[in-house]
């Protein structure tokens, strides 16, 4: 049997096990599109914070209109006491609520310097953050505008002199590679890669246990060695490979973000991290031989590597075993490999190691040959 | 059969299946021990950050040193040219930026108003976020300290800001992720457990469960799966969270009345999906895939509001999605019953839902087999 004819054994697989089929071109297609639909444009607004004003003046007041009018914030109640603004913080109706004192107005005309308190929900750590430096950001604002004077709203052309001469210095913050702030360039070039890397490996698990169904391994062995291996890996890799081409265009292309690097090293590393993958899931399977621990150990492997690749959490503040782990997962080496191309568009011999990783990998073939050997075929 | 044989044959069934054991038992210990693993040091620390202090004078030496003094910063260098910050980006050596310009403590004294540039490598958010939060702290506290210097804004009306994070006071990682993604994976192990029994049965095709009737094996088996998770669940809610020092704030009693409904929900639903999918390791494939969308869409990550509707409606039909959110309120964030009424209601009808269609399930592939 030729090469050829391998790869078209292989094709019938698939096309014969409906499941399979699904498994590399359905679950994909909906995973990407579901996920990527869950950040919409990744940006933050009208966050639900509540406000309990003891003051009731025009100071308190301008300060619930100051943060309704922030896109991040929107002043969803006003609650009469603390109590009620904490109870609906815990129901999650609110992220946080902004507790004005009494005397505030009175307070802070005659220097006193009052308090304004705000609790804000840190159990949600992410949209925690985004409120507080929101809530920092308007009240600071507020503050400097309100020593400004009686201007205020006027948009009176001095505004601008006092109000500097309220803040000292100005300060101006940039998020490098990514300068609108989104949330979606942020997590969807992690998420999806991840997703991606669950696949990857499962679904070549999911094709060794067809084979052993519908032929035996057995039979698909008699070709040989070389051509049954190399034409499951053969189509495998062409469809996975897609996905991530799929992906990689979508981000880059679709979606419009930089992409400051060569996109023929990213592919690259995408390819290699596909093959890589078919070697951890070949070893997985030749372990053990059997369909469901094989998916078990897939399921076990992949479904933190998210957690693992330091896109969310950074790497070097894990422990040394999450580094040891996140190093044994293919994927992190291409979000590497993917961060320094589309981001800073640096020389390829940077990730130079995570191209060493990626090859290494592949050591792992050595596990299905040793022990179809050791079972001298007898599998 | 009788229910004491139905429950003795369901006990049966489970114990001596290599595959459930593995994945159960396996899964619930392996991860315990692997998720937490990246967060155990909880906040990142001390960022590395390159200084480019253009002005270098008492002031703009101050500033820097304020700056090094936060928890979240550390300058690593000081370099006097603006493209040297970009390289030593690029090649991971600072994770931040902050740029003091020239002529700052002059700017100063005339009111001029001078800017600070400061910046973070935002391929990296959590990073970037504590960065941004350490260095603009001190940039506001700073500014604040050179106004009341200035003898003519004495007495312009101001006040102080006191923001308190509430429920996760430490703002931990583990405390974030760790409560909801353990509901997840016993809610993943509980469904592929209930599905590869299910799937099992449909492989061998004979056996015990095909003489019940489908109630009163769908009955049993929740029964049997309750008392094997309820050591599971301890371990997962009990000792793990107290292990990894998470708060646990709700009353035992509280928690029950929210895990035992979830529990039922769970499993039923894997009922019904081990009725469904043919092959057992599908069963683990389906849900392996399900994880990473329903982690993002339970509302502890990314605010469900901004989720689009069509999603949203889809997930709500997932038991995990309620439970997870009423876990946190309960156990996180000192809710009430009372405040979890919505989200508990959602759980025992999905239960009673994916109940009925297993029932129905069963009925329609016992008639069929029977023709």
């Amino acid at each position: 049997m030729s090469f050829y004819e391998a790869v078209k054994e292989e094709l019938k697989l698939y096309i014969k096990d409906k499941w399979l089929l699904s498994s590399v071109l359905i679950v994909p297609f909906v995973l990407f599109v579901i996920i990527s639909n869950i950040f919409g444009k990744g940006l933050v607004v009208d966050l639900p914070v509540g406000i309990v004003d003891f003051d009731k003046s025009s100071y308190s007041r301008d300060i619930a209109r100051y943060i309704d009018g922030s896109d991040k914030l929107h002043v969803k109640s006003l609650y009469s006491d603390e109590n009620r603004a904490l109870k609906a913080l815990k129901n999650n109706e609110i992220y946080a609520y902004i507790s004005i004192p009494k005397d505030f107005e009175a307070n802070s005309k005659k220097g006193l310097n009052p308090i304004i308190s705000s609790f804000y929900n840190t159990q949600f750590i992410l949209i925690g953050r985004i409120i507080d430096s929101a809530l920092k950001m308007t009240l600071w604002t507020f503050d400097a505008k309100l020593s400004v004077g009686k201007t205020l709203f006027k948009g009176d052309t001095q505004i601008k002199q006092a109000y500097n001469e309220s803040i000292a210095f100005t300060q101006q913050i940039t998020p490098l590679y990514n300068m609108e702030f989104s949330y979606a360039k942020f997590l969807l070039p992690a998420i999806i890669p991840c997703v991606w890397q669950i696949l990857l490996i499962a679904t070549i698990v999911l094709n060794i246990i067809a084979q052993q169904r519908e032929t035996g391994l057995k039979n698909w062995l008699k070709i040989g060695f070389a051509k049954a291996f190399l034409s499951k890996i053969f189509l495998h890799v062409v469809i996975m490979f897609s996905w991530c081409v799929g992906f990689i265009l979508y981000f880059y292309e679709f979606l419009g973000w930089n992409m400051n690097g060569s996109y023929t090293y990213l592919l690259f590393g995408g390819f290699l991290c596909t093959l890589a993958s078919s070697a951890v899931g070949f070893a997985i399977y030749f372990s053990s031989y059997n369909p469901t621990v094989a998916l078990s150990t897939t399921a076990s492997y992949t479904a933190s590597c998210l957690a693992f690749v330091g896109v969310t959490f950074p790497v070097s503040d894990m422990s040394p075993f999450a580094q040891v782990w996140s190093s044994l997962l293919p994927i992190t080496h291409y979000i590497n490999i993917q961060i320094s191309q589309a981001n800073y568009g640096a020389n390829p011999f940077t990730t130079i190691n995570d191209i060493y990783f990626l090859l290494g990998f592949n050591l792992l073939f050595a596990i299905p040959i040793l022990s179809i050997r050791l079972k001298k075929g007898d599998i | 059969m009788s229910w004491l044989e139905l429950i003795k044959a369901e006990f049966r069934a489970i114990l001596t299946n290599p595959a459930i054991l593995l994945t159960v038992i396996g899964g619930i210990l392996f991860y315990s021990f692997l998720y937490p693993q990246p967060y155990i040091n909880q906040i990142p620390r001390e960022q590395k950050v390159v200084l480019c202090d253009l002005d270098n004078t008492p002031t703009s030496r101050d500033f820097a040193r304020k700056v090094n003094a936060t928890s979240q910063v550390k300058l690593i260098a000081n370099v006097y040219k603006k493209n040297k910050i970009k390289d030593m980006i690029q090649k991971k050596e600072a994770l931040g930026y902050l740029l003091i310009p020239k002529n700052f403590e002059k700017d100063l004294k005339l009111q001029k108003s001078p800017t600070i540039v400061y910046g973070g490598n935002a391929s990296y958010f959590l990073i970037y976020g504590s960065i941004a939060e350490g260095i603009s702290n001190v940039a506001n506290s700073f500014s604040k300290d050179v106004i009341k210097l200035r003898k003519n804004q004495f007495h312009k009306p101001s006040f102080s800001i006191d923001n308190k994070p509430l429920f996760n006071q430490t703002i931990g990682y583990i405390n974030y992720v760790i409560p909801a993604v353990f509901i997840l994976i016993l809610h993943q192990i509980m469904l592929i457990g209930a599905g590869i029994q299910g799937a099992t049965q449909t492989e061998n095709k004979s056996g015990y469960w095909l003489h019940v009737n489908p109630s009163k094996l769908i009955i049993a088996r929740i029964i049997v799966y309750l008392v094997i998770y309820a050591p599971i669940i301890l371990y997962y809610l009990g000792f793990c969270l107290d292990a990894y020092s998470v708060p646990h704030i709700a009353h035992l009693q509280n928690l029950l009345f929210l895990i035992i409904p979830f529990t039922i929900a769970a499993t039923s639903f894997g009922i019904l999906i081990g009725e469904m999918i043919p092959r057992r390791e599908l069963v683990t494939f389906f849900i392996l895939a399900s994880s990473t969308p329903l982690v993002f869409t339970a509302g502890f990550i990314w605010p469900t509001s901004l989720i689009p509707s069509w999603l949203n409606f889809l997930v709500q039909w997932i038991p995990s999605t309620p439970s997870i959110m009423a876990f946190l309120k309960l156990n996180q964030m000192g809710a009430d019953l009372s405040q979890i009424t919505s989200e508990w209601l959602q759980v025992v009808i999905l239960a009673f839902l994916y109940i009925m269609i297993s029932w129905l399930t069963m009925r329609i592939k016992k008639a069929k087999a029977t023709k």
